[in-house]
């Protein structure tokens, strides 16, 4: 009896420990797509019946962008249906590659989204490790109808990996230096320049005239606050974000990595960059510390600049529209910004870098619904799909036509909040020269250790601004470090 | 100390003794008087944080964002805020549906199990005994992952069924001891008296032990309850969609989220007191069997 | 039909009785235990085995393509490659957590237990206070605590009237002071079961220490306390081991200003779902886990052997 019970624990057992792992060859190539799909003849007439999966974060600024997208596509071909799963952006990525992995593990391709919103971040690992993006660049080549000229080449660059397209840009986000014009004139401080960045200098000065302003002002915000009684902060942004810290760093001349794979992380430069945003978060005038303390991670970036207790804010083209609006819940109010005004981010450090990234969406390679997905993307970098996401006021297009264009839709969106001369310029200010991205380094760190090294350049600004001035030297170093772990781990696997 | 005094008649006691007697008086007044003012400042000390999740409730934008923080609202009382509730409404009745699930099927299953282990011998009643004891130190944390791609082979991930699909497997060994223990102590006349009788098992379940475990089993389903109310870890792992979470899950969401809607605190406050009632409703109902449960568990332990 | 009453209830055990009679005798009660038999082995013996096994893969979710020791190496190895000194934090972290508010919870709860005993009126009242605050859901206390924490919040205001100023949750230093400071809310709890307990206590012994002219704290240490005993080492134990895998920090801080509050099942879960979909070494920091409270649990059951008892009919 227990000999019968033993054997049948132990088929148990064995039986337990095949299931559900499937084994794959590491050695095979990745990134290569699948050639039914690739190989297909993907034009489609108006009356395509068709049924698209998408996957977008769940935030409203994506959701607006989405349904713009969707609206404009079915007026070129109303029966191709969509199915949209928002999905919380805390685990966003995780759950698309849940996804994938699950339809590649099961062979049903259709748990898996055809189409999903990406970052050029993503593209490195959703190509490399977990291989599921479909490359764009062999089918475009066979399409004749489509060519990828009109698109800035800025933007092509950060989606392509390895000599092929995986993602089609849908907007451009460049840091601004949003400002609230109202609390400007209440301190009585001129309004930043439209046409040139400030130095780290200036930006520290105006900053300084600001806080003793308003700490004299008892002018009134939206919300029946004197300026003197709210105001304790000036500059509202978390400086631990990677759009500002590596751009921070390379302003004043470091770098974190070079182009033979060696941490040049722990320089005086870096250290420079650290103690210039430190100082701006000591020092007070006034009431108001110039920067808020968000070295210790606190994410609610854009609350103080929202409720109208700080003047400045640094952030992207993609937060605009929330700005620009009222948000209400159960009946309580958040006021949109009344008179928004943006300008070019400042020269911090000398050397003119502004934090850049492309966001998008890329095909799933073993997608079933290939030709509609494929004309979906066709028409998201369409001048029709542009345009249908500009009136939404949050796309900075990725066409050159629309840049350059004086009319054109972006520019001209939200005549009822913004100005007739809020300065769109600010958005594309240098683009060509001095944007940059963390992707620019990804290249020279392997695969694996890159969003660690990501990761080490913000706990490098959070423990060197929250500690004392002379240990952001050592603060530095140890992120170094950290780093050189993480690379030479990522080299061993 | 004066000796015991062996007289009927008590005399007239002298002067001493009458001032030691009232000073012995004042000192129990004295230490009722400390002892209820150490009681009441604790019962303050542990309610102030719900007191003040109530009143920032109640509190509109103004003083939210006030540059000094208030603990009662200065400018207006918006009751309106608990209007968000019915924002709320689909990820409360998810959470309902799995609390209900749970509630009832885990005492059941639980007491369906813990019987033979109370009442009955059977062959391999020790080893299964020892096995059952010792999943208890058994992590959740190994076997996360694995019932993780266990139920993402049958489906269950982003479904609801995913949080109550364990509520038919009993209720864990906690359960399962905590109710051996509790019938091992009741008599065992009645259904001795039933097997002869001639009622055969499943008889004797239902109509004897039932009725007279109905305390401890409703103890463990308002336990399970409140736990599974609260729970966020299970929810965080398998439920993806916003439409489908559970209100813990929803909540922690959206309080985290980084964007404009996270600055609303007061409303939050206000789900938050919402997500209280509850449990609060049905410790108040039960709180017989509740505190009754918790001595039991704790002394046979 | 008396017979095999008797046979059924047990009263005769035949050692080697036959294959069919046993079914016959125990069928009823295999068929009541069929929940959990099954649940065990659904729930339980496969996804240990399975974990175990993933532990030795790098299993991402998709596939696996390396088998060996290496995720073992990886966690305990020190320098460039390995994560020891993490995981070691991990773990000491989260030790020093449960060694720390387990125990102080129980003492204070006992503390207030003895203010609050029966001859106090009205303790009913105060007792259903107490024990509130443990079944408000661990999310809605996050946010009161973030809140009150915060920069600018109310307990930063207290201090101000004293000159003094805090990060809370925020700060490296202040961070864990501040997660024990709030975990006393939950003494409720052990309060109710420290009440329980004292009432067990014959009141003969006091009245008999009383005669012997027994003074409080005589009393207190030489009955009290040692008559509550049988209770204090099993609680204990069980609740440093619920202690150890504690996750309701993850909503109130996440992983902690610089990762100082990472907290062992935190870790588990952010390396399995966290974005990298690491299974296997998931799989391996949780039978590390696993290995640790095993060995507490082997002392426990060594150091108290009353805590056993198998499953004898009385």
């Amino acid at each position: 009896m227990k000999k019968i019970l033993a054997f049948i624990c132990s088929v148990c057992l064995c039986a337990a420990c095949f299931a559900g792992c499937t084994y794959v060859d590491p050695d095979k190539e990745k990134g290569q797509g699948n050639q039914n799909i690739i190989n297909q003849d993907m034009t489609i007439t108006a009356d395509f019946e068709g049924n698209i999966k998408v996957a977008a974060p769940d935030v409203q600024s994506h959701k607006n962008a989405l349904n713009a997208f969707i609206k404009s596509f079915n007026v070129k071909y109303p029966k191709i249906t969509f199915k949209v799963e928002y999905i919380s952006l805390d685990n966003y990525k995780s759950i698309v590659t849940n996804a994938a992995s699950s339809a590649i593990n099961l062979n049903k391709h259709g748990i898996m989204y055809d189409v999903f919103w990406l970052s050029e971040m993503f593209i490195n690992e959703w190509v490399l490790d977990t291989d599921f993006i479909s490359p764009l660049t062999p089918i475009i080549e066979k399409d004749a109808s489509f060519s990828l000229d009109g698109i800035n080449e800025t933007m092509l660059k950060m989606c392509t990996l390895n000599d092929n397209l995986y993602m089609m840009p849908r907007d451009y986000n460049q840091v601004v230096m949003y400002y609230n014009k109202d609390m400007f004139d209440a301190a009585r401080v001129d309004y930043p320049s439209d046409t040139e960045a400030m130095s780290g200098a200036e930006f520290k000065q105006m900053c300084m005239d600001l806080g003793a302003g308003l700490s004299k002002s008892t002018a009134l915000n939206g919300y029946g606050h004197k300026f003197n009684e709210q105001v304790r902060t000036i500059v509202d942004c978390n400086v631990a974000w990677n759009a500002l810290d590596y751009p921070l760093v390379r302003s004043f001349g470091g770098e974190v990595v070079d182009e033979n794979g060696e941490v040049v992380f722990a320089s005086e430069n870096t250290k420079n960059a650290i103690a210039y945003w430190k100082n701006l978060v000591d020092t007070t005038s006034g009431y108001a510390n110039l920067a808020v303390d968000l070295s210790t991670g606190a994410a609610k970036t854009g609350g103080l600049f929202r409720m109208q207790t700080a003047p400045i804010y640094l952030h992207t083209r993609a937060v605009m529209s929330d700005l620009l609006d009222n948000v209400e819940m159960a009946d309580q109010v958040m006021l949109a910004i009344p008179n928004l005004g943006v300008a070019p981010m400042p020269n911090f450090g000398g050397t003119y870098t502004v934090g850049a990234g492309c966001s998008g969406y890329a095909m799933y390679k073993n997608s079933v619904n290939s030709k509609a997905a494929y004309n979906f993307l066709k028409h998201v970098v369409s001048v029709e799909g542009q345009n249908a996401y500009s009136e939404t006021g949050d796309c900075v297009p990725v066409l050159d036509s629309l840049l350059k264009a004086v009319n054109a839709k972006w520019r001209t969106c939200r005549t009822d909040k913004l100005s007739h001369d809020f300065n769109h310029n600010a958005f594309i200010f240098k683009m060509a020269d001095s944007a940059c991205s963390v992707t620019d380094f990804y290249p020279n760190v392997p695969l694996k250790a890159q969003s660690g090294v990501t990761a080490r350049i913000e706990e490098a600004f959070k423990s060197g601004i929250g500690g004392k001035v002379n240990e952001i030297m050592g603060n530095v170093t140890t992120a170094a470090n950290s780093m050189k772990r993480d690379i030479a781990q990522a080299g061993r696997l | 100390m004066p000796k015991e005094n062996i007289y009927h008649n008590v005399p007239p006691l002298s002067q001493e003794a009458l001032f030691s007697r009232r000073k012995k008086l004042a000192k129990n007044v004295v230490l009722l008087a400390v002892k209820y003012i150490v009681m009441v400042a604790l019962a303050v000390f542990l309610l102030f944080p719900y007191v003040f999740m109530v009143s920032k409730s109640l509190m509109g934008m103004v003083d939210i964002n006030a540059a000094k923080p208030m603990l009662f609202p200065k400018s207006g009382v918006y009751f309106s805020n608990y209007k968000v509730f019915l924002d709320y409404w689909p990820y409360f009745r998810n959470s309902l549906v799995v609390v209900a699930i749970n509630g009832v099927f885990i005492p059941l299953t639980g007491f369906m199990a813990a019987y033979p282990f109370a009442r009955r011998e059977f062959k391999g009643k020790k080893i299964m005994f020892a096995v059952m004891m010792s999943t208890i130190m058994l992590p959740g944390a190994v076997v996360m992952v694995p019932t993780y791609v266990m139920f993402n082979a049958l489906g269950l991930v982003d479904n609801l069924a995913s949080q109550w699909v364990t509520a038919f497997f009993g209720g864990g060994a906690m359960n399962i001891f905590l109710m051996i223990q509790f019938m091992r102590a009741l008599p065992k006349d009645f259904d001795n008296a039933a097997l002869i009788d001639g009622a055969n098992m499943v008889q004797i379940f239902f109509k004897i032990m039932f009725p007279m475990c109905f305390n401890v089993m409703v103890f463990i389903g308002i336990s399970t309850i409140i736990g599974r109310w609260s729970d966020f870890q299970g929810p965080l792992i398998y439920l993806r969609t916003l439409s489908k979470m559970t209100i813990a899950v929803a909540f922690y969401k959206q309080f985290s989220a980084s964007g404009a809607s996270s600055n609303f605190t007061n409303v939050r406050m206000a789900m938050a007191v919402c997500m209280t009632v509850l449990p609060m409703i049905l410790f108040l109902a039960f709180q017989k069997q509740m505190i009754g449960g918790v001595k039991i568990g704790g002394i046979k332990g | 039909m008396r017979d095999s009453a008797n046979i059924s209830s047990g009263l005769v055990s035949h050692k080697k009785l036959g294959f069919k009679k046993w079914i016959k005798r125990d069928y009823g009660c295999y068929l009541f235990l069929l929940p959990i038999i099954s649940g065990f082995f659904i729930f339980t013996v496969y996804p240990v085995v399975s974990s175990l096994f993933y532990s030795f893969t790098d299993y991402n979710g998709i596939y696996f393509s390396h088998v060996g020791f290496f995720q073992y190496q990886k966690i305990f190895s020190l320098g460039y490659g390995g994560m020891l000194k993490d995981v070691a934090y991990s773990f000491g972290i989260t030790f020093l957590y449960a060694i720390i508010a387990v125990p102080l919870g129980m003492v204070l709860g006992y503390v207030v237990a003895l203010i609050c005993n029966r001859e106090v009126k009205g303790v009913r009242v105060f007792r259903l206070l107490y024990y509130m605050p443990t079944i408000i859901p661990g999310v809605a206390m996050a946010l009161l605590w973030a809140d009150v924490f915060s920069l600018n919040g109310i307990a930063n205001q207290f201090l101000d009237l004293f000159g003094l100023h805090s990060k809370f949750l925020e700060g490296e230093d202040s961070a864990f002071a501040t997660l024990l400071f709030t975990s006393l809310w939950g003494i409720g709890g052990s309060v109710i079961m420290w009440l329980a307990s004292l009432r067990n206590i014959p009141p003969e012994m006091y009245e008999a220490a009383d005669l012997d002219g027994a003074r409080y704290f005589t009393k207190l240490f030489k009955i009290t306390v040692p008559m509550s005993t049988p209770m204090i080492f099993y609680n204990l134990i069980n609740a440093i081991i619920g202690a150890l895998q504690s996750f309701d920090t993850y909503a109130m801080v996440g992983r902690g200003p610089n990762d100082c509050l990472y907290f062992i099942a935190v870790r588990i879960y952010e390396t399995a779902f966290g974005g990298g979909n690491q299974y296997g070494l998931a799989s391996a920091l949780g039978w590390l886990l696993f290995a640790v409270i095993a060995i507490l649990t082997m002392i426990m059951f060594f150091t108290n052997k009353s805590w056993v008892n198998y499953g004898d009919g009385e």
